[in-house]
């Protein structure tokens, strides 16, 4: 008896461990989901280099700009939609001095691209302004980034975090490497081998003055806002490093796209100048990030 | 009855309360046992960056590369070996949402500038 008991248990149980491993999967004939898809659909391709082309001219507010941008896409219920736009609109507020800044760098790049010219002592001057207007960003958004924890449930918090990460991993893709950006410009300007040669090494000759770029701050910065905000309680005020780690992202990246122009000046054409004065002035124009999803 | 013997009909139910349990989660969508999880080092930043996750299992979950992707205990991005039927059925009924942070141009040839390099391979599953 005790026999046939433990050979039925034996049954059930391999009956039931055979369900565990078929019962799921979508496996009905209906509805069955395809076991082979492609890869990167052309919206998803298109996303990210539309994110690329964003992050090569929109520097303003650093890491702030970054978890501003994070709240774009968080997947939240339609009730949920309206307070994080609110905090995203506070956030992008709160980094407006920043933005005026890069308007103005932008602004000074296209004056001088038009004219033939680009004025160091201008530029430059536009580059410590900007640089300075965002060293104060973090400071500025600290309410504003205390609320946004306090509204998030703690799954949210951990994927605001993810999208910080991710967004700071494409900004360092998108300001770091000039042949990409090259491959850009020369699909938008019809750029020639010979002009190419010229751009990279006006570019390479224009850095060899600036520090070489240091992500470790910034990384070490987003790595403790992440330890931080994942947490249940959350302060931005005992973030210290938000202002340093911002004002070093921007103020390089923003140099890195003034010495990009200033070696493309006296390399293009009239028509190709006309186009990237176009560009530059469209770029100064809008804030794609603080209109919304 | 021996203590093996009481062990052994413990096991029996918990077996039988998991079987029970799974086949109710496939009608629920509580089945991320069944599919094996990948991790072959590719992090799509960018598609993560600019897409609306779907929250699965208690994880925000990607759709990238045309696979789906979350994040792993120890920082790393992994995806599903199988995609499980909820997210099919998610994404079918309609694609996830991106964010799209510029005009993008699509130059003769068809390439696309900056971005991510594609995964070889084409379907991973």
């Amino acid at each position: 008896m005790n026999v046939l008991k433990r050979s039925t248990r034996l049954v059930v149980l391999a009956l039931l461990g055979t369900s565990v491993v078929l019962g799921c999967g979508g496996s009905s004939a209906s509805g069955r989901p395809p076991s082979v898809v492609a890869g990167a659909s052309a919206e998803e391709a298109d996303a990210t280099a539309a994110l690329v082309e964003h992050d090569r001219h929109h520097h303003h507010g650093g890491v702030t700009l970054l978890i501003a941008m994070s709240l774009d896409t968080m997947g939240v219920a339609q009730d949920e939609r309206a307070a994080l736009e609110k905090i995203r609109a506070d956030l992008h507020a709160r980094m407006e001095p920043a933005h005026a800044a890069e308007r103005t760098l932008v602004n000074t790049l296209a004056d001088g691209l038009a004219g033939g010219t680009l004025d160091p002592a201008k530029v430059d001057a536009a580059l410590a302004q900007l640089t300075s207007a965002a060293a104060m960003v973090h400071e500025a958004s600290v309410d504003a980034l205390n609320q946004l924890h306090a509204t998030l449930t703690p799954a949210q918090r951990a994927t605001l975090v993810d999208k910080l990460e991710a967004h700071w991993s494409v900004w360092q893709k998108a300001n770091g490497e000039d042949d990409d950006r090259l491959v850009h410009l020369t699909a938008e300007l019809g750029l020639s081998p010979d002009q190419i040669a010229k751009i990279r090494a006006g570019v390479a000759e224009g850095m060899k003055a600036v520090p070489p770029f240091d992500p470790q701050e910034v990384t070490a910065h987003i790595h403790a806002f992440g330890e931080a905000f994942r947490s249940s309680t959350f302060d931005a005020r005992t973030l210290t490093t938000g202002g340093a780690a911002t004002a070093h992202m921007v103020g390089w990246g923003a140099t890195r796209m003034a010495h990009l122009f200033e070696a493309l000046s006296p390399v293009l054409t009239p028509e190709q100048r006309e186009k990237l004065v176009r560009m530059l002035r469209g770029h100064a124009s809008h804030n794609p990030s603080a209109e919304g999803g | 009855m021996s203590r093996a013997s009481v062990l052994r009909v413990l096991l029996c139910a918990a077996g039988l309360g998991a079987g029970l349990v799974s086949n109710a989660g496939c009608e629920a969508g509580v089945e991320a046992a069944t599919y094996p999880v990948v991790d072959d080092g590719y992090y799509p930043a960018a598609c993560i960056a600019t897409t609306h996750p779907i929250y699965y299992n208690g994880a925000a979950t990607y759709w990238c590369a045309g696979a789906w992707y979350y994040h792993v205990p120890g920082g790393r991005w992994a995806h599903y070996g199988r995609e499980p039927r909820e997210l099919y059925e998610r994404r079918t009924r309609a694609e996830p949402e991106r964010r799209m942070y510029e005009p993008v141009a699509h130059p003769p040839g068809g390439v696309r500038p900056g971005g991510e390099a594609p995964r070889g391979g084409g379907g991973r599953r």
